[in-house]
């Protein structure tokens, strides 16, 4: 897979762009704020139809525009000839188009082209809530199959519907008879995701330790588990447990008019050695943690799909030491297509030359 | 926006633009194109909007719309009237009819349950579903929308209609989940008619 040509328009500094992008190696050089990130997060949107900085689309679009266009062509995870358009307008929204063809459902997009996009706000999946780590999680499990994504999309709408019943029948203090209705949805999309995520977490913990091994030389063990908000034992008794904890927690639930279990509550849990990464570990662990776990999902994206997904990584050479920068360098190749971006050259040490270089300044991109 | 020299075009515009999937631009194209066009033709078009307000109202058997108290299907003595088939809009009729296969009579709720949404079952035609299910009625297909809020609807009235001894049925999966009737092709609509599955 890799993305061939790059095109914008009205995409946050970027009037208007066509990009010719190497198949293996890009860099794209310059000073911050002239754009380098934003292509970034382009290319990431054109694979997931969402902003890796969290941003709400109609912050993506240009000052005083109304709408902005992502158009890439390449080889898609299939490897087939693929030209995927984004069009986003503030008034009628986003839309999809594979081969020219309009898409119904964002999700019939998810695994065209796959990306992972790693920058230094990784340190939040050490540092940050468990909502960040959901989100690293159910992204990288999303673009290795959009039917889980699809069940997620669902169980949230459950959710928000069951949190509704709970509260309508608190004004009402009626027994909650369609409760029960939303329960079923809750447990069986809810299971699902349950069982997904625990697979899907045992291999990025077996493909994290070995990259953790690979870019430093620290001989800890890094372990990433995967928390439920309810216990179970076997994954075949997820179901079971889930029905169990729901009734446990029904005054609580009831009181609050809020579904305190499931998987909207879930975790993963690090740690390093056995001592819990997020509580107690250095900010030199989180750093190679946090890079090890981000450069798992790539290679689990690669073993899932056969082909390796693109891979952004946005400054994160300049907080890196020379030892760690080389190890990295050294183990691109593994992935496919790469767009780097640093400040300088010298961020990345001596290996700018294996490299497709560009300079960025002012939302204008040139070849060196 | 640009002002209009006549505040008669900018009423009408605003007007337009309030229709789905019209947006500003759109409804402009529409009031110049009705300004051009002949007298006759927009006051056909004129009668036809206040006809609909005048003289469309719910068949009082089945919600879908009518003219009459009771509509042409609920009426029409070569349907058969053991079986009713459930949905959620009077669209639904219209691209369950284009198939050609269903020859039983329907039922519009106006919506599917959906707290979040404030519809709760007192604010769907589920009571008038329930008092026209006697004795000479067989089966009931609930083919609400294949998504979350049309599945739970699906499961609250089966365990409505179960305890009367009648077959409650949903069509066969198939139908695009998470999706509308409105965007599944004759062929698979009727394919899930004739696969339906027990409740
Ligand atoms: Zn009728």
């Amino acid at each position: 897979m890799h993305l061939s040509t790059l095109l914008l328009a009205n995409f946050r500094n970027y009037n208007s762009l066509k990009l010719e992008c190497d198949e293996h190696a890009n860099l794209f050089l310059g000073s911050n704020g002239q754009g380098k990130t934003n292509l970034l997060e382009a290319i990431y949107y054109l694979c997931v139809a969402r902003s890796c900085r969290e941003a709400l689309d109609r912050d993506l679009v240009i000052i005083d525009g109304d709408a902005f266009l992502i158009r890439g062509s390449g080889i898609s995870s299939t490897g087939h000839d693929v030209d995927l358009e984004i069009r986003y307008a503030r008034r009628t929204g986003k839309k999809v188009l594979i081969n020219g063809q309009p898409q119904r459902n964002l999700s019939d997009l998810f695994g065209s082209m796959t990306a992972v996009v790693m920058s230094p706000d990784d340190r939040q999946i050490v540092q940050g809530g468990p909502g960040c780590r959901r989100r690293f999680l159910d992204i990288a499990i999303a673009q290795s199959s959009p039917a889980y994504l699809n069940a997620l999309q669902d169980y949230k709408r459950v959710v928000k519907q069951r949190n509704e019943t709970l509260r309508a029948h608190q004004m009402r203090s009626e027994s909650p008879a369609d409760l029960e209705l939303w329960d079923m949805q809750l447990v069986e999309l809810g299971s699902r995701i349950v069982q997904k995520r625990q697979s899907v977490v045992l291999e990025l913990e077996r493909e994290a330790q070995s990259l953790h091994g690979a870019i430093s030389d620290d001989k800890e063990e890094l372990c990433v588990t995967y928390k439920s908000s309810f216990e179970f034992g076997k994954v075949d008794d997820v179901k079971a447990a889930f029905i169990e904890a729901l009734a446990r927690s029904e005054r609580e639930e009831r009181s609050r008019g809020l579904t305190v279990v499931g998987p909207h509550r879930d975790d993963l849990i690090l740690t390093m050695n056995g001592v819990n990464l997020s509580a107690y570990g250095s900010q030199g662990q989180h750093k190679t943690a946090a890079t090890a776990i981000k450069l798992s999902e790539a290679l689990f994206l690669l073993h899932k799909t056969h082909s390796p997904p693109l891979l952004l990584l946005d400054d994160i050479f300049a907080e890196l030491d020379a030892l760690r920068t080389t190890r990295l360098i050294e183990l691109l190749p593994v992935f496919g297509q790469v767009f780097i971006t640093a400040a300088k050259e010298s961020d990345i040490g001596a290996h700018g030359d294996r490299f497709r270089r560009f300079n960025v300044h002012a939302g204008q991109v040139t070849r060196m | 926006m640009a002002q209009h020299s006549s505040q008669a075009i900018a009423t009408l515009i605003d007007e337009l633009a309030r229709l789905p999937g019209v947006g500003k631009k759109t409804a402009q194209r529409f009031a110049f194109h009705l300004l051009r066009a002949p007298g006759e033709r927009v006051l056909a078009l004129s009668e036809a909007v206040r006809a609909i307000k005048e003289k469309v109202w719910h068949c009082s058997t089945c919600w879908n719309f009518t003219e009459s108290e009771i509509c042409e299907f609920c009426t029409d003595p070569r349907r058969d009237h053991s079986l009713i088939c459930v949905v959620e809009q009077p669209n639904d009729v219209l691209i369950i009819e284009k198939t050609g296969h269903f020859r039983g009579l329907y039922h519009i709720l106006h919506g599917s349950l959906s707290p979040m949404d404030g519809i709760h079952a007192e604010d769907l035609k589920i009571q008038e579903l329930v008092s026209r299910l006697n004795e000479s009625v067989r089966e009931v297909v609930i083919a609400t929308n294949p998504n979350i809020e049309g599945n739970v609807t699906a499961q609250y009235l089966a365990r409505l209609i179960k305890p009367l001894n009648i077959l409650v049925t949903r069509p066969a999966q198939g139908l695009p989940m998470g999706g509308d009737l409105e965007y599944a092709d004759d062929v698979t609509i009727s394919r899930a008619f004739e696969g339906r599955t027990e409740l």
